[in-house]
């Protein structure tokens, strides 16, 4: 019982990474609802910074929600708004 | 008189050891001092059962918890202490930063591995040191590497697998870090792992409710009910193996307590409370001067040092934020900071007259 505590820590880490792992295994198996296929111009490659300390790859998803586009919301003229130079960004 | 001096060392942690070992070596101290010889002189017989008894409780304690027994000691295991905290800290930055280094040239199960080992490694070498030594300087930094290394381990899980970010990791986080500050005796430990969990119920609430985990911080009233909780913590659980750990639990909780009032004094548009946000602000700072002079007091009759300095820090903030909103904009900047100085010097005063009660209170008592 004295060793009761230290192999509770131990278990925490295993069960916490165990439920990690089961949760993205059950992610991937089945069929997938869509296929979606990206081209650089959507998923762009960000280096990492500064670049000598962090030798990940990222991948990042360039999207626009296209109901929700600012030049169409009702009481916005377009020659008031620029145009978008950039678009919403999300972490893959 | 006849009976030989008991040379027995009391149960307990290493926390109730050292406060043991200097009540001895004050008394030694003071009965060395001709002061008070001349009005209790220890015959020579007893002069010599004393030091033998006091040599050998010391040196017991000594043996038994590797405590300070000299002033000098103490200085340096308070350095030590220091040493071992930004030692710690250093070593945490260490290991993301190795890990972000090289990870990119690693494939994906080598990655899984290495994150996934390592806290359990760490927490072997935790447990290792914790054998070997008697002090916690060692085993506290591992710790603290070891929590480091489990908080790594499932961010980059997450981001290999690309799994939804939830509150749920803050749990084991936070049950680790407790786990490993109740066995080791490690305090920073335990507020590590009480702010986690914390956090965790803030965020679990806040993600129940339909609003993104992570804007968990912007209810501050999660946390003032949360600071309290944990503040009552040890009115209802006793820690005689270590006793060093409700104050943890009382500054933790009343810093989360007092921050999150000064949060809604600020902001009151975060709060709960059905009203006008500026009435919001008033009451909370109001609440905040009231509810930080009741901690001073409570400290007082308590004997808690830490929540008399915690209730004195917010209370001076809630009073100049106050005093800020009344007259800032209508008083010269030197009259302002003037009367700031004035408030000071009115408060020193007053406490001295506190002070001064108290001790005719307390001879009154002993006479």
């Amino acid at each position: 019982m004295k060793r009761a505590s230290f192999i509770a820590s131990a278990v925490i880490i295993v069960v916490a990474n165990a439920l990690a792992l089961a949760h993205a295994l059950r992610n991937r198996v089945g069929t997938p609802e869509a296929r979606l296929t990206l081209t650089q111009r959507e998923l762009r490659y960000v280096n990492g910074f500064p670049p000598s300390d962090d030798s990940g790859v990222t991948l990042r998803l360039e999207w626009t929600d296209p109901s929700n586009l600012p030049w169409q919301r009702p009481g916005c003229k377009s020659e008031h708004l620029a145009q978008p130079t950039g678009t919403p960004k999300v972490g893959l | 008189m006849s009976s030989p001096p008991r040379n027995h060392v009391p149960d307990g942690d290493r926390t109730t050891a050292q406060r043991a070992a200097d009540r001895i070596r004050i008394l030694r101290q003071e009965l060395a001092s001709e002061e008070i010889q001349s009005v209790l002189a220890l015959n020579p017989d007893q002069q010599s059962r004393f030091e033998e008894w006091s040599q050998a409780k010391l040196a017991a304690l000594a043996q038994q918890f590797d405590i300070d027994t000299t002033a000098s000691q103490k200085r340096v295991s308070g350095a030590m202490r220091i040493a071992s905290a930004l030692g710690a800290l250093a070593l945490c930055a260490a290991v993301v930063l190795f890990f972000t280094r090289y990870w990119g040239y690693l494939d994906t199960p080598v990655q899984l591995t290495i994150v996934v080992l390592t806290p359990l490694v760490l927490l072997a070498a935790t447990e290792f040191a914790a054998q070997r030594e008697r002090t916690p300087y060692f085993t506290g930094l591992l710790a603290l590497v070891a929590l480091a290394s489990f908080i790594l381990n499932l961010v980059v899980v997450g981001s290999i697998f690309n799994i939804s970010s939830t509150e749920r990791a803050l749990l084991p986080w936070g049950v680790f870090a407790c786990v490993l500050a109740y066995r080791y005796g490690l305090r920073l430990l335990l507020a590590l792992g009480l702010v986690l969990l914390m956090s965790y119920v803030a965020a679990l609430y806040t993600a129940e409710m339909g609003y993104h985990w992570l804007d968990f911080y912007s209810r501050p009233e999660h946390f003032l009910m949360l600071g309290l909780f944990v503040f009552t913590v040890p009115f209802y659980w006793n820690h005689p193996h270590s006793t060093d750990f409700p104050p943890v639990y009382r500054l933790v909780g009343s810093l989360a307590f007092f921050i999150a009032i000064l949060s809604l004094a600020g902001s009151g548009a975060s709060s709960y409370l059905p009203w006008k946000t500026i009435n919001v602000e008033r009451f909370y700072e109001i609440a905040g001067l009231i509810l930080s002079a009741a901690a001073i007091w409570l400290g007082i009759m308590r004997n808690w040092n830490g929540l008399v300095n915690t209730g004195a820090l917010f209370f001076i903030i809630f009073l100049l934020t106050r005093l800020y909103h009344w007259w800032w904009d209508w008083m010269p900047r030197y009259l302002f900071f003037a009367l700031i100085g004035a408030l000071g010097i009115a408060l020193v005063l007053a406490f001295r007259r506190v002070r001064g009660t108290m001790i005719h209170l307390e001879n009154k008592a002993l006479a």
